[in-house]
């Protein structure tokens, strides 16, 4: 555990220990039971929205099928209430593993607005329905019990709620320190990126929402039995914006910081209340939403952190050095795989991007693809991985046809990729990046593989920085990295060299002929052609979407269709 | 000089792409910049217009620094782009469009002008601009960019993606220019195209100027091809000890 | 089925299906010109009718009111995008879609604060009286609404049609890259359409306000409503979604008639989610994020 963590803890053990003892009276206990009812559930949509980016503001949703599950349970059919809890927070989560795999291939503003409807939609029920109890709701829940040991003083309910709290920071820790933490913050960075090394998207955005839905529907169950009654009112519109605002506020990318934004969130409300400004709330609550995100987007706990770093010192960002690449042996491959095309076509609209292209990429060669602007390279790139769609063709990756796949089985199949325009992770440091490469093989062994893999690529003392804030150069590498972490049996490089001056362009060569001794086929797509005709065994030239040439580099060169195409016909002189 | 670049280097955030780029343009000439892509021929003109920064080197636009000014102020100094691709409004008519060519002067007075030299624009006036032929499209980017009667204009791979014949008349349209008394720099991946209708010529490798000379000498030079290409002259010493570490560690 | 009962049930559906209308138009040309759904499109229908109400209470006359509540829906506009998107530009696409709810919120608040809890009501500005049509009764501030969406419509389509400023804000749309180069300066295009956006919303307000009582909490509604409309109407489109917004009015009004009123919202909800799994093609592929959420 790092000290952040460990400090984190133990303040939040001392202020719900002794906050009971110095607060006593049931008002302050109350609203200390409302904070942590709420604090349940921020921890779910930091999962979802903090480290994935999926815009889910209908969390209340789940909440109010919480709620109304307890209340319902508990008054009409007399059942204990933790178990009202428990099978709430199961029928939530069964929703939400029903409904979730088409909502959440939605993005950006539409689930949003799709999460919305569902919660505006359950209202309408909860209001129409008998069954609910309609406008009025339901009344007379009993207070919270355990297995029908009441928690009858609001002391141990209190503790109670803050113990729940507690594990749902702690499930929500061990999520965001583990490989699913990585690979959600690999989703919200570039979901092309996340597949390119493995990581099944759908499969990771479905786990949170459930989890978030068991959550959310936990902290309603709380809050009813606390109430002692729910209606429709009590889970509004209001309530969801209040779960996102104080998640906003206590920071959006830290798990404690959901717990601690529902507190401040229901001890300021609380406060204007006392101060008998209670309208002034939404205006208080929607500015500093604002606020927070324009000035400190990583909310309290990104700027408790940072100030933190500042007097501790922190991880102080060790002196990035590069070093000769292959200075730690990688594991080989003994079997060199073979890349077969075969009439592989792909239309853009009227554009033929791509148009019946064949080609092998023989076993353990350094194989360039290279063509004017145009002519279909990088397109083929996206065929080959599985991020773009063919029209007809085959391709076969050591005999087994690949074109279908989706490209998180691309590279569980072993097959690395690199992008033109450079797709970190910008929500993770330079280590983390790398471990994702490591995804397939699933946690263990993660961080040994990327030190080694960063060490391969010669780039010492960038672990702990942020991937933007290193030169251009070496952010390539570090793609690279992420791409060797896989344990490619091939690698797909899309212009490796561009952007890199000659001294980096040397090293990257040197490094690209390392991975090659590997035993790892190597196909590349470069517009710099030192590199291209000093490394490649084999060369495979494109222009207007078809194949031209093909063969060793230096007949290549010498071949007057591909000198036409590169410096165009001739044309005669002076026409006009 | 119409248009000089001075030691200019520039790029993205931390990619640099251009190094030390010096440049010039005289009023009535044209000048073609040709290189291999991926050379930062594009980043070159968008360099000039202000949409990438330049973190070193001047840019003067007859004798004024333009060097950080916004773009609207330089289209309005004289100065109008053909981008790569066209990049044409495509659900506007052809009308709509040569008409946005002259928003920054707000002077669209240009307009019969261009639908006199472009008759076919005429014809396909209130057509959308999408549904023309890519040769078609050329020709009203062309034009686009005329409206604002600009002193200079930077043409980004007219010829891209376009038939031999096609790009021949796009060339004829170019040649004419000058011919009217324009200046054009003009950026293109197909060398011989360009440099037969270009007075002089520079060629960019890597972000450096590596070439410049009058475009008839610069056609038969054989460096030319080794740009696009590469070759076993001097400064492709990089290639061979390339070629050596490959053989040294692969064997092969 | 009788044609009296359903044209009265459908006309009164097709006022209020004008305001989803506006609004929608209002998410299409922010989202076009910004890449930003803007959540508090509805607030300024609230702020607008808000505002008239408030202002007409304390008795100021009619059309110093109803400019005066535009101007607001105005100032809104551009305020939200000059204070609040400006500055989280270069921010995550789903940072910059919960500051425009933060800013809803902030609206609500302040009206709530000024003007207060109770819904205010406002005469009609030119009577109260009703009249016949196909045999279907409507109240007179109909008209109004009528002729403001036709004003509105026929307004900002001209605008965007006939205009240097409107092309080039279809221009950004279209390819902003390009209309740089053309000289157009994106940034202040953009303030110029969250102002008219803006003001549109808040003068629908004004024109509803005497059928509809005006209430600080009434724009999450108006959102929700325009909102769908502008993604049935594929969001790229400023025809389609002002079609797909009526159409929400007439399908509100014909379920509360014949279902419920109780139900209408969960069936107009419900719509919107059977079309987005089913048939949402575009948005399951993604493609209006890369064009209206990315830059």
């Amino acid at each position: 555990m790092s000290h952040k963590s460990a400090i984190a803890t133990v303040a939040f053990l001392v202020a719900v220990l002794l906050y009971p003892l110095c607060f006593p009276d049931s008002y302050h206990l109350g609203v200390g039971i409302s904070a942590g009812a709420m604090a349940v559930s921020t921890v779910g949509v930091v999962l979802l929205l903090g480290l994935a980016h999926q815009l889910a503001i209908g969390q209340a949703a789940f909440s109010m099928i919480g709620g109304y599950a307890n209340a319902i349970l508990c008054v009409r059919y007399g059942w204990d209430p933790f178990v009202a809890m428990v099978a709430g927070a199961l029928l939530a989560m069964l929703l939400a593993y029903a409904i979730a795999p088409p909502l959440l291939k939605l993005r950006g503003f539409v689930l949003a607005m799709a999460t919305l409807a569902l919660h505006l939609m359950l209202i309408v029920v909860a209001v129409q329905v008998d069954f609910t109890g309609g406008p009025m709701g339901v009344t007379g829940i009993p207070k919270f019990a355990v297995f029908g040991l009441p928690l009858s003083d609001d002391r141990s309910f209190f503790w109670f709620i803050w113990l729940l709290v507690f594990v749902a920071v702690w499930v929500g820790l061990r999520i965001d320190h583990s490989a699913i933490g990585r690979a959600l913050r690999a989703i919200a960075a570039s979901e092309q990126a996340a597949g390119s090394v493995g990581i099944d998207i759908t499969r990771h955005k479905v786990q949170m929402f459930v989890i978030g839905g068991g959550m959310a529907s936990i902290s309603g169950s709380l809050l009813v039995h606390y109430l002692r009654a729910t209606d429709p009112t009590v889970f509004g519109f209001g309530y969801s914006i209040n779960l996102i605002t104080g998640t906003i506020i206590g920071g959006l990318t830290s798990i404690w910081g959901g717990a601690l934004g529902a507190a401040i969130i229901i001890f300021l409300r609380e406060l204007l209340r006392e101060l008998e400004l209670p309208l002034w709330e939404s205006v208080i609550m929607g500015a500093l939403t604002v606020l927070v995100l324009i000035a400190f987007p990583r909310g309290i706990a990104g700027f408790v952190s940072r100030i933190y770093d500042r007097v501790v010192g922190g991880d102080a960002p060790q002196r990035v050095v590069v070093t000769e690449p292959g200075a730690v042996a990688l594991p080989t491959v003994s079997d060199p795989p073979t890349l077969v095309l075969d009439g592989v076509s792909r239309s853009f609209g009227s554009l033929r991007a791509v148009s019946g292209v064949g080609f092998t990429v023989p076993a353990g060669s350094i194989t360039a693809l290279i063509g004017p602007n145009g002519a279909g390279k990088t397109t083929l790139f996206g065929l080959i991985s599985g991020h773009l769609r063919l029209d007809a063709g085959v391709v076969r990756f050591d005999g087994l046809e690949i074109q279908t796949l989706q490209p998180r089985d691309v590279a569980r199949l072993g097959i690395g990729r690199t992008f033109q325009n450079l797709q970190l992770f910008d929500n993770m440091t330079v280590l983390q990046n790398v471990m994702c490469g490591h995804h397939r093989f699933g946690g263990a062994g993660a961080e040994q593989t990327a030190r080694d893999a960063l060490a391969f690529v010669g780039l010492q003392g960038a672990e702990n920085h942020d991937p933007a804030s290193l030169p251009f150069g070496h952010q390539r590498l570090v793609e690279i990295a992420r791409a060797l972490a896989l344990r490619p049996r091939m690698l797909m490089m899309d212009e490796p060299a561009s952007g890199l001056n000659d001294a980096e362009t040397e090293r990257l060569s040197e490094l690209i002929v390392r991975v090659a001794a590997l035993g790892v086929t190597v196909l590349l797509v470069e517009h710099d052609m030192r590199l291209v005709m000093g490394l490649a065994d084999h060369v495979v030239v494109m222009d207007h979407g078809e194949k031209i040439a093909e063969g060793a580099p230096e007949p290549v060169r010498s071949d007057p269709g591909v000198i036409a195409a590169y410096l165009g016909q001739e044309i005669p002189a002076r026409a006009a | 000089m119409l248009l000089e670049l001075d030691c200019v280097s520039s790029g993205y955030g931390r990619s640099p792409v251009l190094h030390d780029v010096s440049l010039t343009v005289g009023a009535g000439e044209i000048v073609a910049l040709i290189g291999a892509n991926g050379a930062g021929k594009s980043t070159l003109l968008n360099t000039v217009m202000g949409l990438v920064a330049t973190s070193l080197g001047d840019i003067r636009f007859d004798g004024r620094v333009i060097t950080r000014m916004p773009t609207p102020a330089i289209v309005r100094s004289g100065i109008a782009q053909v981008p790569e691709r066209r990049q044409l409004f495509g659900t506007m008519s052809v009308e709509e469009n040569l008409l946005m060519g002259g928003y920054a002067s707000g002077d669209v007075s240009a307009l019969e002008e261009q639908l006199v030299r472009f008759p076919i624009m005429r014809e396909r006036r209130h057509q959308l601009a999408r549904t023309l032929s890519g040769g078609e499209q050329q020709m009203v980017a062309l034009a686009r960019a005329a409206m604002s009667r600009p002193r200079l204009m930077l043409l980004d791979e007219p010829s891209l993606g376009l038939a031999p014949m096609i790009v021949a008349r796009i060339m004829r349209e170019i040649a004419a220019l000058r011919e009217a008394g324009g200046t054009v720099l003009i950026v293109e991946q197909n060398a011989h195209a360009a440099l037969a209708i270009a007075d002089r010529g520079y060629v960019l490798e890597n972000g450096r100027i590596a070439l410049e000379g009058p475009a008839e000498k610069l056609l038969v030079n054989p460096a030319v091809q080794e740009a696009y290409l590469g070759g076993h002259g001097g400064h492709y010493a990089i290639e061979a000890r390339i070629r050596a570490k490959k053989l040294e560690l692969l064997g092969r | 089925m009788d044609t009296t009962v359903f044209l009265q049930l459908l006309l009164p559906g097709f006022t209020t299906g004008c305001i989803y209308a506006l609004v929608a138009l209002g998410f299409v040309l922010c989202a076009n010109v910004s890449g930003v759904v803007n959540f508090a499109q509805g607030e300024f229908v609230m702020l607008g009718g808000m505002a008239a109400a408030w202002l007409i209470g304390l008795g100021v006359p009619f059309a110093v009111a109803i400019l005066a509540a535009t101007a607001l829906g105005a100032v809104a506009g551009a305020a939200q995008e000059v204070l609040t998107l400006a500055p989280v530009r270069r921010q995550p696409h789903f940072i910059q879609i919960t500051t425009t709810v933060g800013f809803a919120v902030v609206l609500r608040g302040v009206t709530l604060i000024v003007a207060g809890k109770d819904a205010l009501s406002v005469p009609g500005f030119s009577g109260d009286g009703v009249f016949f049509l196909f045999g279907a009764i409507l109240p007179v501030p109909s008209l109004w609404v009528w002729s403001a969406t036709v004003l509105l419509l026929v307004g900002t389509f001209g605008f965007l049609r006939y205009t240097s400023t409107g092309r080039a804000v279809r221009a950004c749309a279209i390819n902003l890259q390009a209309a740089r180069l053309m000289g157009v300066n994106a940034e202040r295009l953009r303030v110029i359409v969250f102002a008219v956006s803006g003001a549109t919303g808040a003068l629908a307000g004004v024109v509803i306000t005497p059928i509809v009582l005006a209430s600080w909490d009434a724009g999450l509604s108006y959102s929700t409503k325009g909102f769908i409309g502008a993604i049935i109407g594929g969001f790229r489109s400023p025809s389609a979604a002002v079609g797909a917004g009526l159409f929400i009015g007439l399908l509100e009004a014909l379920s509360a008639g014949y279902v419920s009123s109780g139900w209408k919202d969960f069936i107009v909800y419900g719509v919107l989610m059977a079309w987005l799994l089913l048939q949402g093609g575009v948005f399951l592929r993604g493609r209006v994020d890369a064009t209206v959420g990315g830059p």
